[in-house]
């Protein structure tokens, strides 16, 4: 058992540096960089400043301090510099326009800018030297800064980790309340019309695209309730009741679409177990069919359904993308939208990476967890 | 279905079985389907819908781009079916055109991934061993990422805001021409492309474990061991034993990626993502549509249901087909 365990972990890293190669690699294949958008977002402020900056290094070059310099010299190294811009244009700078002037020393500042993001990103670099900065990095638990606002990356998984994961385990949890009751009735139920209804109702669910039922829910919540769900998030200990309001519907509606595929999953396993020959002992030793059910098949049914809700965090994950958009929780997924939408590139690889850690250790807790509930399967 | 493909006499059916022609068996073989499974054909007719509305479109609704502002956010009724949008437009006419992608990228994807996954899982479970290993692991980078994700990442890598794109595949021009005029497939058509490149990549990963496992077990067929005796090739057993007798799953996996496929293409629509040049139904529930919705509920409603009508018919032919031709994927998704 710890063999295999280790095994599986050292299976892991291999699968980590796939999955971050991959990330990198696809990020370096992204048309417009977030240099452009952070520009074409209007972030010039700094504009200015690396303009001064050229200037500078011009008057150091000059061998003129810059900070004591006198504005005369100032302008008219800045005049130079403008000018030697110009004619790289190929104006003459004698006859140039005011505004061809003004033209050329945005040309200079922004070009400068966007090199100065750039180095501080690191995109100047190569892909594989990106790759392993940013991997030597998070190794030692440094996912980077982002390039919007400038925050932390880590500060702000932080923050938005435990929201995810409440909305995560409630909706999970509705999802186990609807699935696991209503799976086992319809296997009870096998090919009457109880069954059948919950096999459609389970295919419904899994059809019912979650925004469209946050669409209706918000709508008609209004429309009879003149209820409106509250717009600002805030955290669970500070202000529960906002809290759970605003949480509450969206893991509903996710649980609701989880639920569809777990029922099917429980009715199959149920039906499974109640063929076994154990099921007919227990039938022909007088038991009760409630107490077969219960105590017999329901037991030995749920373990694969435990290890499939481990499964489904994928799922789970793509699935509140949507929600907290609609209902604006500053969960992971709406971070990660977010940022693709900036090219924020600490930001998607970070987000990726916890995601996929997630996964796997997910997958490999519930292999394991398997293994110890249930002594018939053999590692290897 | 076995019993319709053939005519038995009143000797029994041990001889004199006569094969029927084959376009009698098709039809005898639905009807018998039909007969069986009812949810299954129902959902196939929904299938054929989409494709006949999707075909058919200009001949069937007016003009979904024209917006008429003498009648914003009008309910159903008799000259609009389903109502206007805020913009005028009316929404039967949408839901109409909405029909084409749809139908484009649920089958393209559907398509693609069963190309995909057909290369990565029949050698992968063929060849087994050190091979199937090494593919194996590659997949799991493959499913490590939660497709949404990896949907929205490649999205965002083959589109651009300015310049052709990848590999020449630009956004199009935001404004296409008049639908009905004909020409709207091209100023569609590279956003199509990548939402169903997006799409059947992100896909394919689960899909070849699917047909992975499939190949692993008829692998383990005595014919295909008397097959490798007589010195048959790769190349032929693969063809002429795996590929025959691993089609129903085949077919199944395609019909079941058919609703997840078309739901994913309204979900990033939704999310403004995808294709936004062409009216989708999930793009018209996005915007201003949920603010607009308390009121004016019907902007929401027919979009919605024609998403929720379509993904639950493709899911209720694929679960059929299920039962009737692959017992064994039973209980999977």
């Amino acid at each position: 058992m710890l063999q295999y365990i280790i095994r599986r972990i050292l299976l892991m890293i291999p699968t980590l540096i796939g999955v971050s190669l991959l990330v990198t690699g696809l990020l370096r294949l992204l048309p417009a960089d977030a240099v452009d958008i952070l520009v074409s977002q209007g972030e010039v402020q700094g504009g200015l400043a690396s303009f001064k900056e050229i200037v500078d290094e011009r008057l150091t070059a000059d061998g003129k301090d810059p900070a004591t310099v006198s504005i005369t010299d100032r302008t008219r190294a800045e005049n130079a510099v403008i000018n030697e811009q110009l004619q790289r244009e190929g104006i003459d700078p004698a006859s140039a326009a005011p505004s061809q002037k003004s033209q050329a020393q945005n040309t200079l500042a922004l070009t400068r800018y966007k090199d100065n993001i750039r180095e501080r990103v690191g995109l100047d670099k190569g892909f594989l030297e990106q790759w392993w900065d940013w991997t030597s990095g998070a190794v030692r638990g440094d996912l980077g800064t982002s390039l919007v606002g400038s925050r932390e990356v880590n500060d702000e998984l932080k923050r938005r980790i435990p929201v995810s994961i409440e909305l995560g385990l409630l909706a999970m949890f509705v999802s186990i309340a609807i699935a696991v009751p209503l799976g086992v009735a319809s296997a009870v139920m096998q090919d009457r019309w109880v069954d059948y209804g919950l096999r459609s109702f389970a295919i419904a669910m899994l059809a019912i695209p979650s925004f469209f039922l946050a669409t209706i829910v918000i709508a008609l919540a209004s429309r009879w309730w003149n209820y409106s769900f509250p717009t600002h998030y805030a955290d669970f200990w500070d202000d529960p009741q906002t809290n759970l309001e605003m949480v509450l519907v969206p893991a509903i509606i996710l649980g609701i679409g989880l639920s569809g595929g777990l029922l099917r999953l429980t009715r199959a396993q149920v039906l499974e177990v109640m063929r076994q020959d154990y099921i007919r002992t227990a039938r022909a030793k007088g038991l009760s069919g409630h107490l077969v059910v219960t105590r017999h098949a329901v037991r030995n049914a749920l373990l694969p359904v435990v290890t499939v809700i481990g499964l489904q965090v994928p799922v789970l994950v793509g699935g509140s993308l949507v929600l907290e958009a609609i209902f604006g929780i500053p969960g992971v997924a709406l971070y990660l939208f977010q940022s693709i939408g900036n090219r924020d590139f600490p930001a998607i690889i970070a987000v990726n990476m916890v995601v996929a850690v997630v996964i796997i250790v997910v997958n490999l807790a519930v292999d394991v967890t398997y293994a110890v509930l249930d002594p018939r399967i053999r590692l290897s | 279905m076995a019993a319709a493909d053939t005519t038995s006499t009143l000797y029994g059916d041990f001889y004199l079985r006569r094969e029927r022609p084959v376009l009698q068996r098709i039809v005898l073989g639905t009807a018998d389907f039909a007969r069986r499974k009812p949810l299954g054909a129902f959902g196939g007719l929904i299938l054929l819908t989409v494709i006949f509305v999707g075909a058919f479109s200009p001949w069937l609704a007016g003009d979904p781009t024209r917006s008429d502002l003498s009648a914003l956010l009008v309910g159903p009724g008799s000259d609009h079916l389903f109502g206007t949008d805020y913009n005028g437009r009316d929404i039967y006419a949408r839901i109409v055109f909405g029909c084409q992608i749809t139908a484009l990228v649920g089958i393209g994807t559907v398509l693609l991934v069963t190309l995909l996954s057909l290369i990565v899982g029949v050698p992968s479970g063929y060849f087994a061993g050190r091979f199937d290993f090494f593919i194996q692991r590659l997949v799991d980078v493959w499913l490590s990422f939660p497709a949404i994700f990896l949907i929205l990442t490649l999205v965002a890598v083959l589109q651009t805001s300015h310049g052709s794109g990848f590999m020449g595949l630009g956004r199009g021009p935001e404004f296409g021409p008049n639908p009905n005029d004909g020409e709207w497939f091209w100023y569609t058509f590279p956003r199509t492309t990548i939402v169903i490149l997006a799409l059947g990549l992100v896909l394919a990963g689960g899909a070849s474990r699917v047909i992975r496992s499939a190949v692993f077990a008829t692998r383990a067929n005595p014919y295909v061991e008397a097959a490798e005796v007589l010195g048959a090739s790769h190349t032929r057993i693969i063809m002429r034993h795996i590929l025959p007798n691993i089609m129903p799953t085949v077919i199944v996996l395609a019909t079941l990626q058919l609703g997840i496929a078309v739901l994913a293409e309204a979900t990033i629509s939704f999310l403004g993502v995808g294709i936004t040049n062409f009216p989708t139904w999930g793009q018209m529930l996005s915007g201003r549509t949920r603010d607009l919705a308390e009121n004016h509920l019907h902007l929401a409603l027919f979009p919605g249901l024609a998403i929720f009508l379509a993904v639950f018919g493709f899911n209720m032919l694929g679960d059929a087909l299920r039962d009737v031709l692959d017992p064994r994927l039973r209980g999977s998704r």
